[in-house]
């Protein structure tokens, strides 16, 4: 009785230490980062997207079919960012284990407050998204709505290994958390109170009138030099981001999401620039800074670009290194 | 002690964020329980110099389709594609296919344009070109080899690269090269699917098809055509601008064998071939421009062969509408007939569901 336990022990051991660790797809760098906070030397994890590629638009291609009927767990960003790719992908790849609702399905953006959802689905206002702007990953409070998503697909598939997902999960969000507003603060107030704080409208607020218990650090920080100042954008992609750290969207390259720049609309920006003396453009990596930089010379304000997701230039390997990055560049155009 | 003064107020103020933060999700959770419905339309006009047309300039409304898709179950997923033209409503492809089989199985049942090659499987309308290759249209006829049928797929295991091996049986309806439907026989066909990663933007995809059917109605004496069939697809796109600079070069083969009979009965095998050479070039965002080479033998045995080229333009003002105009010189081989020049713009528009990005 007991060597038959025994030998059943043994067994189901032998098998979880055959079935090595879990085989991870993630649509995106940033996803990928994540899922290895979260998954450790548990996951093996693989991105479908470049970081410096139009997350609208990757190419639905047989290869990353082969990976997908291959892997165990598949992530996407949601919000139908991927909407035109991910669909003929999952089709494909003939895995049942990742068809949306099965255990190795996760929606990264469940749970995430969408901004800017269109009041009505039409084309007429360009290729809207219509759950939302689905760029939230260059939010860092998102990306900790995204570890937890994450965390819990992995216990879900591999429930063994909870403790260990669990700990990683503790300590990836504390982490982001300290490089996002400080140990301070996140001391005095503990990281879920913290986490509603930064989710609420107030908090820019209680900075400013210094109403917190303890200094604010980090990339908030960092950020104060930006607040208030407003921009102009290629594309919806850095709402989420201005909105964290304080800078105003006060107009688009594109006439409307998905369309590229015609002159008219370029002419009405360079007139906005100049009226209202804009001082900073930011173009993402995936899209061709040439139109940014033209309005530049034309209105001597700093033209940038800057990755949106991770890997969006070469140097940024890692989410924290996409702030630094950001940030880094932001603050040296606006003292220039 | 200052401290905790001052973390009371913001107690109080976090339960209330998180009330808000839990509410949010159920507002979003919309009925999707219809199917996706796209309907695209197709405006054409065209000028050409051939003496036989009747009506050798045109502007006319071609028709369109409308797309319906959505999953039946966790277990299928369903398509119906309804083509509206000017002489008629008919399905153009309507099949049910299967999503959670063991083992990477893949079912398809119904009605659907069956992989003989890539060129077959693509709607006209998302095709790069307004003419369709004459090496592919007068062996499989208007619309291509679109068959009522089963198909079976697998993938290859154990296998580094995409290799897919597809077997399908299907009625054999075809106006052309495959006319059995009414005899004992049926129409089988065989696909398989290879595609290649070769570093940086650049792909490769090589197929091979083949297909064995009856082409006659009678079983004295009963005919049948084998059709062989090679199909390759390289793409490169530009590592920073993939949306502003892309090439794409698709070729495809046919062989025929086709059976028929003289009035004595004495059956004897008339072959042919035909291929096309396609490139398509995008060269801004939003504009490509096409070049396409083809050369049709005789896959009917009516004693003519074709050869034809074409080079056109497209505009994309956003995904869901696209401008084409394409010029085309046609020559017949064997009569010595002059050369037929024709120019085609076509308009075609997309309303309703967001359809995955063709690859
Ligand atoms: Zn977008």
């Amino acid at each position: 009785m007991n060597c038959s336990k025994q030998f059943l022990i043994a067994a189901v051991s032998c098998f979880t230490a055959w079935a090595g660790p879990l085989k991870v797809i993630a649509t995106f760098p940033d996803l990928k980062w994540a899922a290895e906070q979260i998954g450790g030397a548990e996951v093996k994890v693989e991105a479908l997207g470049r970081g410096n590629q139009d997350p609208h638009h990757v190419d639905a291609k047989p290869s990353f079919m082969l990976m997908l009927n291959k892997c165990d767990i598949f992530i996407q960003n949601g919000l139908e960012q991927e909407i035109g790719w991910v669909p003929p992908l999952l089709e494909g790849a003939r895995n049942p284990k990742i068809l949306k609702g099965a255990a190795g399905f996760i929606d990264a953006s469940e749970g995430i407050r969408p901004k800017e959802i269109p009041l009505s689905a039409d084309r007429g206002l360009g290729d809207v998204h219509p759950s939302g702007n689905p760029h939230y990953l260059i939010d860092p409070v998102c990306m900790l709505t995204v570890l937890e998503n994450i965390h819990e697909g992995f216990v879900r598939n591999r429930p063994d290994k909870q403790a260990y997902f669990d700990e990683n999960l503790k300590a990836s969000k504390t982490d982001l958390l300290v490089k996002l507003i400080g140990m301070p603060l996140l001391k005095a107030l503990g990281p879920d109170s913290v986490r509603a704080l930064l989710f609420s409208d107030e908090f820019a607020a209680m900075i400013k009138e210094n109403r917190l218990p303890a200094p604010v650090e980090g990339w908030i920080k960092k950020a104060q030099p930006f607040n208030g100042v407003t921009v102009i954008c290629y594309h919806q992609s850095w709402k989420y981001f201005t909105d964290r750290f304080g800078m105003t969207i006060v107009g688009y390259l594109e006439p409307k999401p998905g369309i590229p720049p015609s002159p008219a609309h370029l002419l009405q920006m360079k007139n906005k620039i100049l009226d209202e003396s804009i001082p900073l453009i930011i173009t993402d990596t995936y899209h061709n800074p040439k139109t940014g930089n033209k309005l530049a010379e034309m209105t001597k304000v700093k033209a940038l670009w800057l990755p949106n997701l991770v890997g969006g230039v070469k140097e940024v390997t890692t989410y924290p290194g996409l702030f630094e990055y950001n940030l880094g560049k932001i603050l040296d155009a606006l003292s220039k | 002690m200052i401290m905790q003064y001052r973390i009371l107020p913001f107690l109080c103020f976090l339960i209330f964020c998180f009330a808000i933060s839990k509410g949010r999700a159920e507002a979003l959770s919309i009925s999707k329980m219809n199917p996706a419905i796209a309907a695209v339309g197709e405006f054409g006009a065209s000028t050409s110099d051939d003496p036989a047309l009747e009506h050798p300039h045109e502007i006319l409304f071609h028709g369109g389709d409308l797309d319906l898709y959505a999953s039946v179950d966790p277990y299928f997923k369903a398509e119906l594609v309804i083509a509206f033209s000017d002489k008629e409503v008919d399905f153009e492809e309507a099949y049910l296919e299967s999503m959670a089989l063991p083992a990477g199985l893949k079912v398809r049942l119904g009605k659907f344009k069956t992989p003989f090659g890539k060129w077959n499987t693509v709607h006209g309308h998302a095709l790069p070109v307004i003419t369709m290759p004459l090496s592919w249209e007068r062996l499989f006829g208007d619309g291509g080899l679109n068959e009522s049928g089963v198909a079976i797929s697998e993938l290859v295991p154990f296998m580094p690269t995409y290799h897919e091996i597809i077997g399908l049986v299907l009625n054999g309806n075809n106006t052309t090269a495959f006319n059995g439907a009414k005899t004992r026989d049926l129409l089988y066909m065989g696909h398989l699917k290879n595609f290649f990663e070769l570093g940086g933007y650049r792909t490769l995809e090589a197929g091979l098809s083949c297909a064995r059917g009856r082409n006659n109605q009678t079983d004295d004496p009963a005919l049948y055509s084998l059709i062989a069939g090679a199909n390759l697809i390289f793409q490169w796109k530009h590592f920073m601008l993939p949306m502003e600079r892309a090439l794409t070069l698709w070729s495809e083969v046919y062989h025929s064998r086709r059976e028929t009979a003289d009035s004595s009965h004495a059956v004897t095998t008339h072959a042919s071939t035909g291929f096309f050479v396609l490139g398509k070039l995008l060269f801004a965002k939003r504009w490509y421009a096409t070049c396409l080479y083809d050369y049709s033998g005789d896959p009917l045995e009516t004693g003519e062969n074709f050869n034809s080229i074409s080079a056109g333009i497209a505009f994309q003002p956003s995904e869901f509408s696209e401008f084409k105009l394409e010029y085309r010189r046609l020559t017949e081989d064997s009569h010595g007939i002059n050369p037929i020049n024709e120019f085609k713009a076509m308009a075609i528009f997309t309303i309703g569901a967001h359809g995955p990005h063709a690859f």
